[in-house]
């Protein structure tokens, strides 16, 4: 096990793409890391950096305190699971398991000995004699993961490891993953740009958004305290809602979402002192879709644009209703419970919970 | 309809396919056929099956040259040419297709340039070279020229560029370096392109004439299609001979294609290349 740490690492690729803009990331020894952002954030260059399949262009990737940017992917001692698994067709499942420790020189019984532990800790005992193309996607991807176990590594990458994998497997091989890395407790970087994924399986979360890192932190931390408005929109399934904001000091109210709801002044600016600097300048408020409800104040008039049943709960999409017409305000959504009693085109109350408020500058930052 | 159309195809495929065999039939039935026969039955349909079997023409081959000697030659300097260019192709292609050095794209537009040039616009010049190096009369002179082929390159650049990444990736990962990844890894998924290329190079140099012509004189080192010459060369010209000695020549090639012909078939699909 091992420690990992991106340092002022910048990567700029052949055709000029920078991939990564200064990337400074901790990973603490036996923590599970996951990185997440949308398409083209830098999330797998990170990780093909700390592997070693691409150079760095500035700054140094350390395992353990050691610089490693000069060494081999072989060198590093590190893991690697792919998004297609990456097995050798040609090759049985026991032999996948064993190239590994080939490469290593271990003596053939020692070869035996850890192939048969990692498989039964996988559940592929039965499947060694088997070949990729005759396993199933799952079957794959245990493979995979055995293969980058059977060795032992010091450092595991999983680069988008579920994204091949239909909905309910995945969920399932999410709780192994999880299971598995707890009780191995190896030092584990996670690609994915599945919020859901991330939430579920890091113990900290790195955002990364167009090659810089955003935000990172513990996910509960990372959801209710979002630094800025792409962390906020970006985690949770909807993301945050976010709308305009103004401390309007004449009438002592905080106007939300251009005349929606309203709250005292006074009672934000207790809770928030530092938000007495933003007194009437335009400012963007945050809510994440359950802090609506149909059952608390303030509330206001809206029109329902469409509702999505989700069984125990739904989500309810809505527009500023009359009073607030003409104010551009983008669509919100609420999460609700309850017996559902909104009808698409018809409007109706809802009120906030203004404690849940986050507020962010213009530039989309945090500031309460 | 759907039957109609079915049986045109196949009738033409089938019409194709008996004018191509049907040389081959007559060379075959040619060489059993006692050379009065050949000449009498010659520019008429009864050509295509033997008067009268008999192995008479196969026997003066081995009595007029020494035909062992000969197929030995070609076995042996194709077999070199083949395997030690399967070899140094691959790992060209490989190197072009996936590792990063300075010059390389610069280098590979240079190698798919030299596709266009045929040998017989550089013989001479290289049999200037060869003469000066003292080569003439060898093996080696029918070999080294022919061991680095800007196709095979070329082939072998365009499966490795469509094989899956990950796969060489997974291997760095997992300890092998540049060249053990290459034999491991690539090799035993890239059968088919090895195949494609190792038959198509074997029945491009089987038939080599001009460049062994020029380069050799002693019968010790020509190859088989030289050897052929000589029975057009040497009265009396018997047609039953020259069937015979080019059955024996034809079959080598035949017994290879059919050996790799699922995986030639495979190659040639997945590598895209046209006839």
């Amino acid at each position: 096990m091992a420690s990992v740490e991106y340092r002022h690492i910048s990567k700029v690729y052949t055709d000029d793409t920078r991939a990564l803009e200064d990337l400074n990331l901790q990973v603490e020894d036996g923590e599970m890391m996951v990185l997440v952002g949308p398409s083209g954030c830098g999330k797998s260059t990170a990780l093909r950096l700390l592997a070693g399949l691409d150079p760095v262009t500035e700054g140094q990737v350390l395992i353990d305190g050691k610089p490693v940017n000069e060494s081999p992917p072989q060198h590093r001692d590190i893991a690697m699971v792919f998004q297609n698994y990456a097995l050798y067709p040609h090759m049985t499942v026991r032999d996948n398991l064993e190239f590994p420790l080939r490469m290593m020189k271990l003596s053939r019984m020692e070869r035996t000995k850890q192939v048969e532990e990692t498989a039964y800790l996988l559940g592929l005992s039965e499947l060694l004699q088997r070949r990729p193309k005759e396993l199933s996607g799952g079957q794959c991807q245990r493979v995979a993961m055995g293969r980058a176990l059977v060795r032992k590594p010091k450092v595991f990458l999983m680069d988008e490891p579920l994204s091949n994998l239909d909905a309910k497997l995945r969920i399932q091989i999410r709780a192994e993953i999880a299971a598995l890395q707890k009780r191995l407790g190896v030092t584990t970087l996670y690609v994915t740009h599945d919020q859901v994924e991330a939430m579920t399986l890091g113990d900290r979360i790195a955002v990364l958004n167009g090659g810089r890192l955003q935000q990172v932190g513990r996910p509960q931390e990372l959801y209710d305290k979002p630094d800025n408005t792409f962390v906020a929109s970006f985690l949770g399934n909807p993301g945050m809602n976010i709308f305009s904001a103004r401390l309007n000091s004449e009438a002592a109210i905080v106007d939300l979402a251009d005349g929606g709801w309203q709250i005292p002044l006074e009672s934000l600016l207790a809770q928030k002192p530092q938000m007495k600097q933003y007194l009437d300048r335009p400012l963007m408020a945050g809510l994440r879709p359950e802090a609506f409800s149909t059952q608390i104040t303030p509330s206001a008039e809206v029109v329902v644009e469409a509702v999505e049943p989700l069984g125990h709960e739904r989500l309810v999409y809505f527009t500023p209703s009359d009073t607030m017409s003409g104010s551009g305000q983008e669509t919100l959504v609420a999460r609700l419970t309850g017996l559902p009693r909104e009808r698409v085109g018809e409007s109706f109350r809802v009120g906030l919970d203004p404690t849940r408020l986050c507020f962010f500058n213009k530039e989309g930052e945090v500031i309460a | 309809m759907g039957y109609v159309k079915a049986f045109l195809i196949y009738l033409s495929l089938l019409l194709i396919g008996l004018l191509f065999i049907t040389p081959i039939v007559f060379m075959i039935s040619g060489s059993l056929t006692p050379d009065a026969g050949v000449f009498a039955q010659a520019g008429g349909w009864d050509a295509l099956w033997s008067a009268g079997v008999s192995l008479d023409n196969y026997r003066d081959v081995f009595a007029r040259v020494d035909f062992m000697g000969y197929l030995f030659n070609s076995l042996f300097i194709n077999g070199m040419i083949v395997g030690v260019g399967l070899l140094v192709n691959s790992l060209a292609g490989y190197a072009f297709a996936r590792l990063q050095w300075y010059g390389r794209n610069l280098l590979f537009k240079l190698v798919l340039a030299v596709l266009i040039i045929p040998l017989e616009a550089i013989a001479v010049p290289l049999f200037y070279m060869v003469s000066l190096f003292g080569w003439r009369d060898t093996y080696w002179v029918q070999i080294l020229p022919f061991i680095a082929n800007a196709f095979s390159i070329y082939l072998f650049y365009t499966f490795f560029i469509g094989m899956p990444r990950e796969m060489e990736e997974a291997a760095r990962i997992d300890g092998a370096g540049v060249l053990r990844t290459f034999y491991c890894i690539i090799v035993p998924n890239a059968k088919p392109v090895f195949a494609s290329v190792a038959v198509l190079t074997f029945l491009t140099q089987w038939g080599a004439f001009l460049w062994p012509l020029m380069v050799t004189s002693g019968e010790d080192v020509r190859p088989l299609p030289l050897a052929i010459a000589t029975f057009y060369s040497l009265p009396p010209l018997q047609w039953g001979d020259i069937f015979a000695f080019g059955v024996m020549m034809v079959t080598p090639i035949l017994v290879l294609f059919l050996l790799f012909q699922p995986w030639f078939v495979r190659g040639v699909v997945t590598s895209g290349i046209k006839g």
